[in-house]
């Protein structure tokens, strides 16, 4: 099984619930499951107040510097100066983007890995092949992006870009096949997904 | 005369046992090929003694950098007590390990079961966590020690810890 593959994943989720959260108080459970072929399964339901604090607990312990969550995580996150790469650029290339109709954005392939980056419509896919294999597949509406990059400076609304995901996709964060194991993660209201 | 002596005589051993007649007791048991130990530990009375003992004993002082965490640890638990009984927050099977973490009424308990044969129950009573953070003195920045005990006071009966590894196993309970 691809470790790295999984710890980004389940990292993901976290901060994606975290961002989630805020916003999500009353209700709200994030589910993330991971099955492999040989019998191997995860299976986490954590509702999301609970990692709402450890996020907190996160935001004051792990992100000195880069990243700053405010006192009170209200799901913006800033992103201290300094960085290659600046909000405002990211803001300028999106709105460009945004202009430019159905276009391919990324292609790279290095050896038997393919990853696609495209834009259909009014949404954008990004695609992970190795092998022949499917590996990650992620559709990202643009409304998410527009929610995300709509903080002001040098912030971006992680929460409300989560939210805009969770109900475009019906809740539906990411999915990740990866030969014979299967990443899935969501939110809904029910405590065992 | 011999009688008011007698009864002054068995006035401390009155009152201890009262005490522990009251209390919680928690039972320490090891064992394995060598050793049984079993230690059964009085609470109130060790609440009893500490309020009795020095200060350095009384009064746990607290690093600054653990202390933050505290109000953290009871938000944890607020939220943990808030979420619905049996429901599974993480399981993992691989192979023959299985892990559980779930809620059951006021505890959170988390199982181990390992291909080897080796298993880990542990009961967390979040009643006892709470009463932990509480223990904890802002001001003076220490724990109170009394109120540590009572802390475990607060405990359910039932198994806290149960450790089983191949010929050894740890079991502390609440009794």
């Amino acid at each position: 099984m691809n470790r790295k593959l999984l710890s980004l994943a389940i990292g993901a989720a976290m901060l994606l619930a975290a961002g989630a959260t805020a916003q999500a108080q009353d209700a709200g459970w994030i589910h993330v499951r991971v099955t492999e072929d040989e019998g191997t399964s995860v299976n986490v339901n954590l509702p999301m107040s609970l990692i709402s604090v450890a996020m907190e607990l996160a935001q004051k312990h792990a992100f000195d510097g880069d990243m700053d969550f405010g006192d009170e995580f209200d799901g913006h996150v800033r992103f201290g100066h300094g960085n290659d790469l600046e909000i405002e650029d990211v803001r300028r290339m999106w709105a460009e983007l945004r202009d430019a109709g159905d276009a391919d954005y990324v292609q790279v392939q290095d050896g038997d890995e393919n990853v696609n980056i495209y834009r259909r419509g009014d949404t954008v896919f990004i695609e992970v092949d190795e092998d022949g294999d499917d590996k990650v597949r992620l559709q990202v509406p643009f409304s998410v992006v527009d929610v995300l990059l709509e903080g002001e400076g040098d912030e971006i609304n992680l929460v409300g870009a989560l939210n805009e995901m969770a109900q475009s996709n019906n809740g539906q964060i990411l999915q990740v096949n990866d030969g014979g194991t299967t990443v899935r993660i969501w939110i809904d209201d029910n405590p065992q997904g | 005369m011999l009688i008011k002596l007698a009864a002054l005589t068995m006035l401390p051993v009155a009152l201890v046992g009262g005490v522990v007649a009251n209390s919680s007791v928690m039972i320490v048991e090891v064992d394995n090929d060598d050793v049984h130990i079993v230690v059964p530990v009085p609470l109130s009375l060790v609440q009893v003694a500490v309020a009795f003992a020095p200060d350095e004993a009384k009064y746990i002082q607290m690093d600054s950098e653990v202390a933050q965490y505290l109000p953290y640890l009871a938000r944890f638990v607020d939220e943990l007590r808030a979420i619905p009984d049996d429901v599974m927050l993480v399981e993992v099977i691989d192979g023959g390990d299985h892990v559980r973490v779930y809620k059951e009424e006021d505890v959170l308990r988390v199982q181990v079961e390992e291909r080897n044969g080796a298993n880990v129950n542990v009961r967390v009573p979040l009643a006892s966590l709470a009463a932990m953070v509480d223990a904890y003195d802002k001001e003076a920045n220490v724990f109170r020690a009394t109120r540590l005990v009572g802390a475990l006071r607060a405990a359910p009966s039932g198994d806290l810890v149960h450790v089983i590894d191949g010929d050894e196993e740890v079991h502390i309970r609440m009794w």
